[in-house]
């Protein structure tokens, strides 16, 4: 599925990387507010699906090899976490939708886990 | 001391137990190393501390137990010690100058500068204290940010 | 900080990475990254530490060089008093004195009675003087380094004296240019020295603009040759002891207050510092007027460039000291004298080198420590040091500063390698 039709679909805003949406394929999503937790356990290319906005956010996605960020509950990060993805090249979004509700809609319309367990 | 304080920016909170002299002063110097990686200023940092490890060695020395919650502000850092233990049944002598509870041993054992509760008012910027005979003692103070 | 302007330094050709010194250092200096150690030095005491935990060579002192003996027209070895425990309880000092002069100095110079001078100075200041109380001693530069780095509110309580080794460095240089007709610039003053932290205080002092030294040479290098001089007979003549049995006790912790009639003092070695100087800005210890304290675990004499083993060094010096009996006292009007003429005093202020707090105010600082707090339990705590930082607490603080990632560490990475080959397994099946 598209980004950029994940995008449609959770009404998103996008923060970042509006113009390459259409060319991400997302395969699968994993999502976690503990970024330990995403290193252990996501896998590459992913979605992540968070609701922490620090820019720790941004570097576990750079090191994880995740594709781009969903931030859910309308929670918006700071400027030093959009720069941070800018200079990463990682595309940021929001959705007014609590995280459960988010990974709901995603989890019907298709996507896999993109996790070990 | 106004009861409408704003929401603190940060809380620590740490138990203390009564009779863990061993442990004696933890709490104050843990509170003094987040002050020092916020940088707070020096002086400041000194009274808070000195307010903070005598409440915390009377609470290992007369109390329970009882917990040192640790509060951040824009503009004051604040201290509330709440403990369950016999409490203080006559404040007004407790804040007298001089006057200690504190026995020998306790002192030569580095234990509390010995000066009691009159040294955590001289230290802090405001500073207020209420007991319950029986069921224990609040001490609430506060020092000022430049 | 060049390595050749630190008494210590990590040669990366021999670092293993095997996180020794990283996990040894006090004030946790030192971060493994890129293969190999780097101490940061704004957060450095000079403690050596790191000096004495490694052991590939990696960690290492820097000493000045004998060869640099050589640029001098005239030289002078001034032996800490730790020199005198080194070999045995029947070389008496006089005899090492005169054995470093067959190793290359022209002369050797006895700072015994300096030592027991400032211990009188510092007892006359102690009646006389202003407070805060209690005042620490500055004859461990670690220690007054570890003031100025994490316990700045503590500058005021450090004894405003100088060392006896720079004191001693001062009054030669003048008396020997005079004596000998030569430039101050062309005698050459070594110390000989139990330990790098020395060694810094040389090159970079504290209290003081420059050291009145030129350098100084390791005990532990100078050993061997002066082993072999002390195998030959010295001159009759060499053999009066003129050692202050007091200044000599200055090799261990206590020395100095022993040496001293005030005796609402206190001796703190290791980590007890730490403990005694976080109780000590809240007002605790109060009732002590004097605080001698090493960053060493047994003063001097446990340096980490020393060769004798502590507890011989210790029988030593309590031998030696015995020998030399009873010492008349320097005179105390002189000493009270000469420290009201500020004879003994430090010629600068101690400077704070405070440590960069989290943020540039404090929201921000506040925004850091809740990261700081919120990445805590995500760590396995088990305090490795495998990620290159000391211990979890700390690699969440330099998360936070952005100086390192979470990713950093070998557990995380571990869970996520055998998530990937359970995958990958999978998919194979």
């Amino acid at each position: 599925m598209r980004l950029s039709e994940i995008a449609d679909l959770l009404e998103c805003e996008v923060l970042l990387g509006a113009e390459r949406l259409g060319a991400i394929e997302v395969q699968a999503c994993f999502a976690a507010d503990l970024m330990s937790d995403v290193l252990r356990y996501s896998r590459s290319g992913a979605l992540l699906i968070t609701g922490l906005t620090s820019v720790q956010s941004i570097h576990t996605a750079d090191v994880a090899a995740l594709t781009a960020i969903l931030f859910v509950s309308d929670k918006t990060p700071g400027q030093a976490t959009v720069d941070l993805a800018r200079e990463k090249d990682i595309p940021l979004l929001t959705t007014s939708r609590g995280m459960f509700d988010a990974c709901g809609v995603l989890y019907r319309a298709g996507l896999a886990m993109a996790a070990d367990v | 001391m106004p009861t409408d304080v704003a929401e603190p920016l940060l809380v620590e909170r740490f138990p203390i137990r009564g009779g863990d002299y061993e442990h004696g002063g933890e709490a104050a110097t843990r509170i003094k190393a987040i002050m020092r990686q916020l940088g707070v200023d020096p002086e400041i940092m000194r009274r808070l501390s000195i307010a903070n490890f005598e409440a915390e060695m009377n609470l290992v020395m007369y109390a329970d137990e009882g917990c040192m919650e640790f509060q951040v502000h824009a503009d004051a850092v604040r201290v509330v010690v709440a403990d369950r233990g016999p409490g203080i049944p006559d404040i007004e002598l407790a804040m007298q100058e001089g006057w200690s509870t504190a026995t020998p041993e306790m002192r030569a054992r580095g234990f509390g500068a010995g000066l009691g509760l009159p040294n955590m008012k001289r230290s802090s910027d405001e500073f207020e204290i209420s007991s319950t005979v029986g069921a224990g003692t609040t001490v609430r103070y506060a020092v000022y940010l430049a | 900080m060049t390595p050749t302007a630190k008494g210590h330094f990590i040669e990366p050709a021999n670092c293993i990475a095997c996180m020794a010194c990283t996990r040894a250092c006090p004030t946790r200096a030192i971060r493994v990254r890129d293969g190999h150690a780097r101490i940061r030095y704004e957060l450095c005491i000079d403690c050596g530490a790191c000096v004495r935990a490694c052991q590939y060579g990696a960690a290492r002192a820097a000493t000045t060089p004998p060869s640099h003996l050589d640029r001098f027209e005239y030289t002078v070895a001034v032996p800490s008093m730790t020199l005198y425990a080194q070999f045995g309880r029947d070389v008496v000092p006089s005899r090492i004195l005169h054995a470093l002069t067959q190793v290359g100095f022209d002369s050797a110079y006895d700072i015994s009675w300096t030592c027991e001078m400032l211990a009188g100075a510092t007892d006359a200041y102690v009646n006389e003087g202003r407070g805060p109380w209690p005042k620490i001693s500055v004859t461990c530069p670690a220690v007054v380094r570890l003031v100025q780095v994490r316990y700045p509110g503590l500058i005021p309580n450090l004894l405003p004296i100088e060392t006896p080794r720079e004191v001693a460095g001062r009054l030669l240089r003048r008396r020997l240019s005079a004596e000998l007709g030569l430039a101050p610039g062309a005698i050459g003053i070594f110390f000989i020295t139990p330990c790098t932290a020395i060694m810094d205080s040389i090159l970079s002092p504290v209290g003081l603009q420059q050291s009145y030294f030129d350098g100084a040479l390791s005990i532990a290098e100078i050993y061997g040759p002066l082993l072999r001089a002390l195998e030959v007979a010295p001159p009759a003549d060499t053999l009066v002891d003129e050692i202050s049995p007091r200044g000599l006790l200055w090799a261990m912790a206590g020395g100095e207050t022993a040496g001293m009639r005030n005796s609402n003092t206190m001796t703190v070695k290791g980590p007890d510092v730490q403990y005694v100087f976080d109780r000590l800005e809240a007002g605790t210890f109060q009732s002590v007027d004097f605080i001698e304290a090493y960053i060493c675990p047994d003063g001097c004499i446990s340096g980490g460039l020393t060769v004798e083993r502590r507890c011989a060094a210790q029988r030593n010096v309590q031998h030696i000291a015995k020998g030399l009996g009873a010492s008349p006292a320097v005179g105390e009007e002189r000493i009270r004298r000469l420290l009201r003429e500020d004879f003994f005093a430090t010629e600068e202020e101690f400077k704070a080198r405070p440590v960069q707090p989290l943020g540039r105010d404090l929201r921000e600082a506040v925004a850091r420590q809740k990261e700081l707090e919120a990445l805590l339990p995500q760590l396995p705590g088990k305090n490795c040091a495998a990620c290159g930082a000391p211990d979890c607490a700390t690699l969440a603080e330099d998360v936070v500063r952005g100086e390192a990632s979470l990713a950093d560490c070998v557990f995380l990475k571990i869970e996520r390698l055998e998530g990937d080959l359970r995958a990958q397994e999978g998919r194979v099946s």
